[in-house]
């Protein structure tokens, strides 16, 4: 190989970090979900948190920063349904990169 | 309640009209809401404005300058972005997202914003979509390090802190010099994102961390100097872009799909206009 293969390899992995990247960012948009005019995100740690608490009301943190009161089973619907879309729409859109 | 889309469309060496009408099919596909577009007498005449839900006519002159560094070429054109000052007044919805022309929506993720219903809502962080993180220096206004807000999408309702920011920002245009002596930055070419963020900025007493007026997701940009070359449904839009390696400035491709995108180089995607229209 000589350095021209080396750099078309360095570049071509350039490029497709790249994809990846903007890929990620879409999946943090897409994450990001309304419920009662507030804005939350639909991380593994946010679902996770809804899963284990036991009672029916609970203040959490939205986007903005601001304490708001919901129904956590009524979140957590929302907020898996959220996470499960958006993670489906990433691993497409990777497995599109690989097949490529 | 009526919900809609504002565009600001006047042609200079750019054919902002044009931009406008593209974007107009990518939102009737996209976020099914009516499109409002303000442009000039003599824009109006020369362009295919049909399918607009609404044509305002603004003739107010502004006489702002700005060079567009296209990689390829400098251009100094006109920059008649101060009429867009008036679009609290201007605007026939309660609820409004404005958005540059050549910010092409390709989702449906703003409809998010019309669900909450902010008071007021802007960007404050450019992605770049070339991965060079090359607007960061843009993230703060000189030595005083104003946050910077972009005013590229501004989401507003009909209330009394939205009409103060523009209020103020038609203050800061007015006195635009004054400003830029004060807050350290060019006086020219005058630029809405800096009124945009010193109105902002105060009015949210002076506190520079304040969430509330934040759109939670950044505003994906392509620069002036990357191109469109290509458009297609499945893969979105692909563009050329430079990098700089080591000593010498290189060359890659890249490619986004079904994300709204900030197109600073509004000539290139102006040639797969009808593949794009047509696409879906």
């Amino acid at each position: 190989m000589d350095s021209a293969d080396l750099e078309k390899i360095s570049q071509s992995k350039f490029e497709l970090h790249t994809v990846k990247k903007n890929l990620k960012e879409k999946l943090s948009q897409q994450l990001i979900f309304v419920y009662e005019s507030s804005f939350f995100k639909a991380t593994p740690e946010f679902i996770a948190f809804l899963s284990v608490w036991d009672s029916e009301t609970i203040v959490v943190e939205d986007l903005h920063g601001n304490p708001v009161t919901v129904n956590r089973q009524d979140l957590l619907v929302r907020s898996k349904d959220c996470y499960h879309r958006a993670s489906s729409e990433w691993f497409s859109g990777y497995s599109d990169l690989k097949n490529n | 309640m009526t919900q809609g889309i504002l565009i600001y469309a006047r042609n200079t060496a750019f054919d902002y009209a044009r931009l406008a009408k593209l974007n107009l099919s990518l939102i009737h596909r996209n976020l099914k809401l009516p499109v409002a577009v303000v442009t000039d007498s003599t824009t109006a005449k020369k362009s295919d404005l049909s399918g607009f839900d609404h044509v305002i006519i603004d003739d107010t002159t502004d006489t702002n300058r700005r060079t567009f560094d296209l990689g390829h070429e400098k251009l100094s054109t006109a920059w008649t972005n101060g009429p867009r000052l008036s679009a609290y007044d201007s605007s026939p919805f309660s609820q409004t997202l404005l958005i540059d022309a050549d910010y092409l929506i390709f989702s449906d993720q703003m409809l998010k914003l019309f669900e909450a219903d902010p008071e007021f809502a802007v960007f404050d962080h450019v992605y770049d979509v070339t991965a060079q993180d090359r607007f960061r220096s843009l993230d703060l206004i000189g030595p005083y390090a104003i946050p910077m807000r972009w005013a590229t999408v501004i989401y507003f309702s009909r209330n009394r802190f939205a009409e103060s920011v523009f209020s103020m920002m038609n203050q800061i245009k007015h006195n635009y010099e004054y400003y830029s002596y004060l807050y350290r930055f060019p006086k020219q070419p005058y630029r809405n994102d800096f009124s945009l963020s010193i109105a902002l900025h105060a009015l949210s007493g002076q506190i520079t961390d304040i969430k509330e007026y934040l759109i939670p997701w950044r505003c994906l940009t392509l620069s002036t100097k990357d191109r469109v070359i290509d458009y297609d449904p499945a893969c979105g839009i692909k563009y050329l872009y430079e990098f700089i390696d080591s000593d010498s400035i290189r060359c890659g491709v890249g490619q986004i799909a079904n994300s709204d995108l900030h197109l600073m180089d509004k000539m290139s995607v102006l040639e797969f206009y009808d593949r794009i229209v047509d696409s879906h």
